[in-house]
């Protein structure tokens, strides 16, 4: 009897047991007086709810580009490196430089791909002293010290290695995929390396010289290096700051000035003045003094592509002011072609880029072409009209009535004016919108006669009048017949 | 009791052992709080969902209610009052128009409303979108792209709920943003996929969808979803630095083609490239500087939000609870992200404060669904009593307050009764949060009015009790509070009470802003006229007397001084510059301090005039100190100040007209001159943004500093780099204009 009734608990135990997390499995009802089913293993959603609208949360999810997934995993050790400060110690003694990682295995999520190229790199000998900065060697002071760490300033992109002569002179910089892989690593920095007398002469003449002298070793020195390094140098930097004050060699234009300090000497001479010393305004302005002025530093020296570039820019924005103060077509074409030689200089860097949509902006004969049924304010023209090319090729199936709008955001249904509709098949003209060609519309219709095949565009006429912000919006061909 | 719970406890007791107990009592906040177990929903109301008619569906649900007894032991009551509250927030017209655009989306909703975890989290999120599909809509959008099976449904709680606004906000404006570039799906994928990576900070999977909406970011203010992207590629920092990570980008005015940042041609040539990137590689000012440290932040799971203050906009970061860390002049400012008001510092300290015990606000939750359900079934005594409940597990819920109030009304409260609330009920809860006191009493304005004027002061001076110790900033706008408690008073005897109870709370207690900001009011509404002003001078005799202990004429002017010196100080840290005025002219009324600064020598060296200044501000104050002489400071005739001891001291002048400055002339005070050596004079045109324009190592005892060409400035700042803690004291610091 008594095993009995233990056999009868340990029935009620498992019973209860298994009713409590799924009733349906002693085939009884749950709470409400149905079985609960289990979950059916759902198939993949249709389509058939993809954007239609402007309406935000009905957006078509962008495809993704392919990356390499790392899994998350625990902070590897950190190298076997010496300290910062007595790598740096330890390389004055030695004579030798020192190449600083600071990359944080503390708290770096891919710190431990770092360690492992760096433990690579460390046997290839190089002859400098490895030293690194990590909260877990060594004494990482307060926050705002840390940029104090190395001779280049606020870093906001870490890993970065830097590389200086026994002496603590910056010699070189190493970011991006380059301080993450041992080969890239060695390659640079015995690079650096090898220039490295020879800069060290000129660091030390820069030093030692007086006057102008000292200025333009500062500069040559300066003009050995990367762009992106010189202008994180800020030791040869005050050098020629202090040995040339009033500009006499020009190279203080080029290695001591970003972007802004080139416009505000451009503008002070376009202007006569700075601030509220300026003489000249609108059409007065002294263009031709100005762009003498872009001219002669940029023979100053030797220039790196950046350089060319910014003051290439420069000469470009002279004469796209005298081209808004003055309308002469001729000073269009030389502003759209002097972009144009911004953009051959180096049409990768984000002044190439920049410097193509510019050249684009004002050339008359570029379109704006759209893969994406939507525009926003970077399309816009302020002063005059742009052709605007719309791939339509999706939406245009077979011959049919179509109905071609531009629907602006809520926000921003600005005087957008938009004319001359019509519709084209891989280049060739296939009909116009039912429209003139000279009335500002956003719908128009067109009749297709026939079945088109290839890249089909709604090609028209567009200008914004509000300006940037001014105007956003979809772009829509339906069928609708 | 259901029949599965006994035939367990039957097993369990023959053992000897305890009862598993399936939820917390209602009204009981001491008991555990277990996950909701999702029950069968009625047959009615499961075939108005099936028809997607969920009006029919609000109706079965009350019918279902009235049912059963509604508390958190039932959890199928807790279960259907959840129902009930999806239906009332997002609306019945807006559900059925959703599950009528698709079977899909038909079979979401039927699903979601099944599963009580992600039902629950949807409406505990802080701000559920109201009366709009918007919400739902994210989350099934999100359902389709994980096919079914919503791997993080915090996450998608927290975009849906950003995409889609609350009751008290119904941003973001979402109609004027690109779905190309602001989508909350990629946004998901985005956050997964670096979590699978490992590249989230590690508070990251702790995060409650309250503070997810801080990493997601509110899409009608913050960047589009591929500035996300770049910036977690192209920032990365260590998890405490992201304060200053909007420095990656470089400050400037003007672009790389020329072209001004206040003008629209400054990002054109790189409208193709993301928010993100073009600032990272082309600059920017405060506004996108501030955006790219936030997204920066976000990015790595670190919830953030940017804001706006006068002139400037700033960013705030978080990398554990309740800390929020400033970056480019922030925390404080208009949040540009927010659930319970965009005032920070008082607003996120309100919301940290509801939220920061999980438990309690879950159970809290859970009552006030019980409670709308109370309601929705007809039962007000019940109801509000629910309310009160769920007030118990979380007292300053601002919502859950705006209920009991709304019901109260309803039920006919009279002003006796809510004087005896407030006084009793509502007010002993908000030490540290006067502003959500004064916010949340506002409720009920017609039962204040309905009151006599000694009632309504002695709720005023518990509000005020309340203020004054709570954090705050120049940046807390009190205005319209105070004059709101002022228009309540009949007569100008009890407003002349208000004023001294505020100035004699303040005086007492605070750090000195909220003192300062309300002195601003004061002067503002009171001293233009006589009358006014004698008003106010009363109050603030009063009050200064009401410092400390009565005494005789000498030390009741000597308390009269000390009251107006506080209040200086006050009103420099407020930025109050017509409170700064104000009370500077009416400390001088008592009687001017005997000192005199010595001569300046260099004034010849200067060019242009000296200018006036509205304001000036002492990093710190000490007993040497003599607020009544700061404004002489900024005037050739010279005044007095002397900071803390400080590492890094400094005073600020803010000019009456900004505009081109020549230069300043400093001059130390005569006695400890070695003090102030590292010295940097900075300007600055927002008050936040500064430009470096002198620096020595050696500070003479009067120092002329020129500033280039063309400086333009509405501020300037006079700072010492001290090796360490050390007092600064200046006699002068005068601005020259042109």
């Amino acid at each position: 009897m008594k095993k009995f009734l233990v056999f009868l608990l340990l029935v009620g135990v498992v019973a209860g047991g298994l009713y409590y997390y799924n009733p349906e499995l002693l085939g009884l009802e749950a709470p409400g007086g149905k079985v609960v089913k289990k979950k059916a293993k759902k198939k993949a959603p249709k389509a058939e709810d993809t954007a239609t609208t402007a309406e935000v949360v009905a957006a078509a999810d962008p495809v993704e580009e392919e990356e390499e997934e790392i899994e998350a995993g625990p902070p590897p050790s950190p190298l076997d490196f010496a300290d910062n400060l007595e790598a740096r110690a330890k390389a004055k003694a030695e004579g030798s430089p020192s190449l600083i990682l600071w990359y944080g295995s503390d708290w770096m999520p891919d710190a431990g791909k770092v360690v492992t190229e760096w433990n690579k790199l460390e046997k290839k000998n190089l002859p400098v002293v490895l030293g690194q900065i990590d909260e877990r060697v060594g004494t990482v002071p307060e926050l705002n010290q840390r940029e104090k760490l190395l001779p280049i300033g606020a870093f906001m992109n870490l890993p970065v290695a830097v590389l200086m002569a026994p002496d603590e002179t910056l010699l070189g910089i190493y970011t991006g995929k380059t301080v993450k892989s041992a080969a890239a690593m060695e390659k640079a920095v015995k690079r650096t390396l090898a220039r490295m007398p020879k800069y060290m002469e000129l660091v030390e003449k820069a030093r030692s010289a007086d006057g102008l002298e000292g200025a333009r070793a500062a500069a040559e020195a300066l003009a050995m290096m990367p762009y992106e390094d010189a202008a994180r140098n800020r030791q040869l930097k005050d050098i020629l700051n202090r040995k040339d004050p009033e500009h006499e060699t020009l190279f203080r234009y080029l290695y001591c000035m970003d972007h802004m300090g080139m416009y505000d000497e451009i503008n002070a001479v376009l202007n006569g003045g700075k601030g509220a010393d300026a003489r000249f305004k609108g059409a007065e302005r002294q263009f031709a003094e100005a762009e003498k002025f872009a001219r002669k530093v940029m023979k100053a020296g030797k220039l790196n592509n950046e350089l060319k570039q910014r003051w290439t820019s420069g000469l470009a924005y002279i004469y796209r002011e005298h081209y808004m103060a003055t309308k002469e077509p001729a000073l269009r074409k030389k502003l759209v072609d002097t972009y144009r030689k911004v953009v051959a200089i180096d049409p990768e860097s984000e002044y190439g880029k920049g410097a193509l949509r510019w050249a684009n902006y004002w050339d008359e004969s570029f379109p704006y072409v759209f893969d994406e049924p939507y525009y926003d304010s970077g399309e816009m023209t302020v002063g005059f009209e742009k052709d605007w090319h719309v791939n339509v090729s999706q939406s245009v199936k077979g011959p049919g009535s179509y109905t071609f709008s531009l629907v602006p955001s809520p926000s921003k249904n600005g005087r957008l004016t938009s004319r001359g509709f019509k519709l084209f098949a891989n280049g060739k003209h296939v009909c116009d919108a039912n429209e003139p060609a000279d009335k500002d519309t956003k719908t128009v219709t067109f009749n297709v006669p026939r079945t088109l095949k290839g890249r089909i565009e709604v090609r028209f006429k567009v200008q914004c009048h509000d300006g940037w912000f001014g105007c956003a919006g979809e772009m829509k061909m339906e069928k609708t017949k | 009791m259901r029949i599965r719970t006994y035939v367990l406890m039957l097993g369990l007791l023959s053992l000897g052992l305890a009862p598993l107990v399936p939820a917390a009592e209602a009204g009981d906040s001491k008991l555990a709080l277990t996950p909701l177990r999702s029950a069968l929903l009625p047959e009615s109301v499961q075939n108005a969902i099936s028809n997607g008619d969920y009006a029919e569906a609000q109706s079965a649900v009350v019918e279902a209610l009235k049912k059963k007894k509604i508390s958190l032991k039932d959890e199928s009551s807790v279960h259907l009052a959840m129902l009930n509250e999806l239906i009332r927030v997002t609306g019945a017209a807006s559900l059925s128009a959703l599950a009528a655009e698709s079977k899909e989306k038909s079979r979401f909703l039927k699903e979601f409303v099944q599963d009580t975890e992600w039902l629950e989290l949807y409406l505990s999120c802080g701000l559920v979108p109201y009366q709009k599909k918007t919400g739902v809509e994210v989350l099934y959008r999100i359902w389709e792209e994980e096919k079914g099976e919503v791997k993080n449904k915090a996450l998608a709680v927290a975009l849906a709920s950003c995409w889609g606004g609350g009751e008290t906000w119904q941003n973001p404006p979402l109609a004027h943003l690109l779905p190309n570039k602001h989508n909350p799906v990629r946004r998901y994928k985005f956050f997964q996929k670096q979590d699978r990576k490992g590249l989230l900070h590690p508070n990251y999977r702790n995060l409650k969808p309250w503070e997810l909406r801080f990493v997601v970011a509110n899409p009608g203010q913050d960047w589009d979803d591929e500035s996300y992207e770049f910036a977690a590629r192209a920032i990365n920092m260590p998890w405490d630095k992201y304060g200053i990570a909007c420095w990656a980008a470089t400050y400037t005015g003007t672009s790389k083609f020329g072209d001004s940042v206040q003008g629209g041609a400054y990002n054109l040539p790189y409208a193709n490239e993301s928010w993100a990137e073009a600032t990272l590689r082309n600059g920017g000012v405060c506004g996108a500087m501030s955006h790219l440290g936030a997204v920066a932040a976000m990015a790595h799971g670190i919830p953030a939000y940017t804001c706006g203050q006068p002139g400037h906009c700033a960013y705030a970061v978080r990398t554990e609870r309740g800390k929020w860390v400033g970056g480019f002049g922030g925390p404080d400012g208009g949040m540009h992200n927010m659930i319970f008001g965009h005032q920070a510092p008082t607003s996120y300290n309100l919301m940290e404060a509801v939220f920061g015990d999980d438990e309690k606000v879950a159970r809290a939750y859970r009552k006030s669904f019980c409670a709308r359900a109370l309601e929705a079934t007809g039962d007000a005594v019940k109801a509000e009593k629910m309310w009160k409940s769920a007030l118990k597990d979380s007292p300053m819920h601002p919502f859950f307050r705006a209920g009991l109030h709304a019901l109260m009304k309803k039920n006919g409260a009279t002003p006796k009764e809510c004087y005896k609330y407030l006084m009793t009920e509502l007010l002993p809860h908000y030490d540290g949060h006067g502003v959500a006191a004064m916010d949340a009493r506002a409720d009920l304005a017609d039962e204040l009015a309905g009151m006599e004027d000694k009632e309504r002061l002695d709720i005023f001076q518990r509000e005020h009790q309340a203020l004054a110790s709570t954090p705050s900033s120049w940046a807390v706008k009190l205005d319209g509070l105070v004059e709101k408690q002022a228009a309540t008073l009949q007569t100008d005897s009890s407003r002349q009470e208000l004023l001294r109870i505020m100035f004699s709370e303040h005086i007492k207690r605070g750090d000195g802003t909220t003192f300062g900001k309300l002195l601003e009011w004061a002067v503002k509404t009171y001293v233009a006229t006589e009358e006014g002003s004698l008003m106010f001078n009363k109050a603030f005799a009063a009050a200064a007397g009401s410092a400390g202990e009565a005494g005789n004429d000498a030390e009741r002017s000597k308390k009269m001084a000390d009251a107006y010196n506080k209040a200086i100080v006050a009103a420099e840290q407020a930025r109050s510059a017509p409170a700064f005025q104000a009370l500077t002219q009416g400390a001088l009324a008592l009687g001017k301090p005997a000192y005199k600064a010595g001569a300046l020598q260099k004034l010849g060296e200067m060019k242009g005039k000296p200018a006036k200044a509205a304001l000036f501000r002492i990093s710190s104050t000490s007993n040497w100190d003599t607020p009544q002489l700061h404004l002489g400071i900024t005037t050739p005739e010279g005044g007095k100040c002397h900071t803390g001891k400080e590492k890094t001291p400094n005073f600020i002048v803010e000019l009456q007209n900004p505009g081109f400055t020549t230069g300043c002339l400093i001059r130390k005070t005569d006695g400890n001159e070695h003090r102030m050596k590292k010295a940097i004079v900075s300007t600055s045109e927002d008050g936040a943004t500064w430009f470096k324009r002198a620096e020595t190592d050696n500070m003479p005892k009067e120092w002329a500093v020129k500033f280039p060409d063309g400086t333009r400035a509405k501020w300037v700042k006079l700072e010492f780099d001290n090796p360490g803690p050390d007092f600064a004291h200046v006699s002068h610091f005068v601005i020259f204009t042109r």
